[in-house]
């Protein structure tokens, strides 16, 4: 027997832990603030509806039904999918190695804002942000390996120490305690930021509507891609959250819920962060803040930021708030990621220790040359997330071919279900999600080969080439193709018929 | 602030922050008569179960 959350609430948390991350904070306000402000918010509400939340709810039915990681549950609904699962996996995995990295980073100056907290003047021991010329301050900090090596290690040896303690006495107890504290975080940081003088002009750009952006295809795609990777949805995360779900949860309201968290904490973000930067600085010059992106998209939050909150009154508090949420954010994704990794092998039969020992291993050494070279990171971020929308299509893809009448009514409109899908959810599944899937598509190569990279974008050795996710995705899928029957017999040998491992019945993973 | 921005305000900050807290609400009361119909939890307000 698998253990479960012990209740809803502890699924819920863990879910909003798992969407809410650095791209709430980090992404979200430098990307309402490069697509116009306002107008940009309309297509990223309603690409919730349309992308985000029938994905999440196809991954909690998927895994509330299978209660296997990504490859066997891909595996166990059409057998021949299981590569498919094999790719969702690898790909969210991918992300998790230079994951740790950010949250490394994040932990790095979480510490420096409270060392500026702890010493009240004079010099600061211990590398203090205040007074420190922030962009050397990164610079030193990138510069010298065995930093970003060193929180690289924090970052993961946290997330493995806390699922390492099982779902209900890991997951379960961190979500409970980061997730309200997040929201708390982000509350006060958007009270004191709205509060600032000036931070009207910050609000009105913001929420001023310029209907006339509207007809701008680049909101509505920048919208669909935020939404896409904000939410979680499509990573395998919520599949793997599923696997522990009690056999009575719903899922339409689960979904609904995550979905609409998550977007609350990138609003609370945004206003936390514009309004500051308009409080501050003039404003071509706050918006030329908000949109810049530094080295890999660093500029507004670990060189802007620091340097903002020193204007204000009370920064050094605020500064500290801000990236004790920051931190909260990614190590709750981190959970989710390191746990999806760890489900995967314990469905091969491993215990969760020696599988958390593995995946941890795996994460620390795989984001190490992210941790020491940013451009590795760069490449690795962009293959890997355009490979994040594949993985939304092969999530629509296995339901499609499974029939999404069928699994709607099977795994979704249950009896236990709170509320009632109806057709709407087939509609989005066959013709929305692809439709979503192609524009996307289209839109970041396109991208590639007219901006990133003219000259090389076939070039399978570039940065941001197709060429190189082409490359990359190509030779995960041959090896999943390869190793397809061999993984089919080893997961549903085991798992079918096969012994429960020992490390479960004596209760370390037991019910 | 301008009249436009603040209406947009108090419709997104309503659509979005507006549906969670329902959303939570209402799961929170579902639950809570869920839990009052299991057994243990009406042996807590009524010792003669």
């Amino acid at each position: 027997m698998k253990e479960t959350f012990t209740s809803r609430w502890a699924l819920l948390l863990a879910a909003i832990g798992m969407a809410i991350g650095t791209g709430n904070i980090w992404r979200f306000p430098r990307i309402i603030a490069q697509n116009g402000g306002a107008p940009f918010l309309i297509p990223w509400f309603l690409f919730l509806f349309l992308w985000s939340i029938p994905l999440l709810i196809i991954e909690f039915g998927i895994g509330k039904k299978t209660r296997m990681g990504t490859i066997g549950a891909f595996g166990s609904i059409n057998r021949g999918f299981t590569w498919m699962g094999g790719f969702v996996g690898f790909c969210t995995l991918a992300i998790t190695f230079y994951y740790c990295v950010v949250t490394g980073w994040c932990f790095r100056y979480t510490i420096a804002s409270l060392v500026d907290l702890a010493v009240p003047s004079g010099a600061i021991p211990g590398g203090g942000l205040r007074g420190a010329e922030t962009t050397s301050y990164w610079n030193s900090f990138m510069s010298t390996p065995w930093q970003p090596v060193f929180f690289h290690l924090l970052g993961i040896f946290t997330a493995s120490a806390i699922i390492y303690r099982g779902v209900v006495n890991g997951i379960e107890k961190a979500n409970k305690l980061l997730i309200p504290a997040l929201f708390t975080l982000l509350i006060i940081a958007a009270v004191r930021a709205v509060t600032l003088p000036g931070a009207a002009e910050g609000m009105n750009f913001l929420f001023e509507p310029r209907w006339r952006d509207l007809l701008n295809y680049r909101i509505w795609l920048a919208g669909l891609s935020q939404s896409a990777w904000s939410t979680g949805a499509g990573w395998g995360l919520i599949l793997t959250y599923a696997v522990y779900m009690r056999r009575n949860d719903d899922i339409v309201a689960n979904s609904f819920l995550t979905g609409l968290g998550n977007n609350s904490a990138s609003l609370l973000a945004a206003i936390a962060i514009i309004p500051t930067v308009f409080a501050i600085l003039p404003t071509q010059q706050a918006i030329s803040t908000v949109t810049e992106t530094g080295p890999v998209s660093t500029g507004l939050t670990f060189i802007w930021i620091p340097r903002l909150f020193e204007e204000i009154a009370g920064g050094r508090i605020f500064l500290f708030v801000f990236f004790l949420a920051l931190s909260i954010a990614a190590l709750s994704s981190l959970i989710s990621m390191v746990e999806l990794g760890t489900r995967i092998v314990m469905d091969f039969g491993l215990t969760r220790r020696r599988s958390i020992l593995i995946v941890g291993s795996a994460c620390f050494l795989f984001g190490l040359p992210s941790a020491l070279n940013p451009g590795f990171f760069q490449n690795q971020d962009w293959v890997w997330s355009v490979g994040l929308l594949l993985n939304g299509i092969l999530f629509a893809i296995l339901v499609i071919r499974y029939g999404v009448e069928r699994f709607r009514r099977d795994s979704v409109d249950v009896p236990d279900s709170d509320f009632k899908l109806g057709r709407v959810f087939n509609f989005v599944v066959k013709i929305m999600i692809p439709i979503e899937f192609l524009a996307m598509m289209t839109w970041w190569f396109t991208q590639a080969i007219l901006h990133y990279d003219p000259d090389f974008w076939w070039h399978p050795f570039r940065t941001f080439s197709i060429g190189t996710c082409i490359l990359q995705w190509g030779l995960l899928i041959v090896f999943l193709l390869v190793f397809n029957r061999p993984i089919q017999r080893r997961l549903f040998g085991i798992n079918i018929n096969g012994p429960v491992p020992e490390e479960e019945n004596r209760g370390g993973i037991g019910p | 602030m301008s009249g436009s921005a603040i209406a947009m305000m108090v419709s997104i900050c309503t659509l979005l922050w507006g549906g969670f807290l329902f959303l939570l609400g209402f799961i929170w009361k579902l639950e809570k008569k869920r839990d009052e119909g299991r057994p243990d939890a009406a042996r807590k307000t009524n010792p003669d179960i």
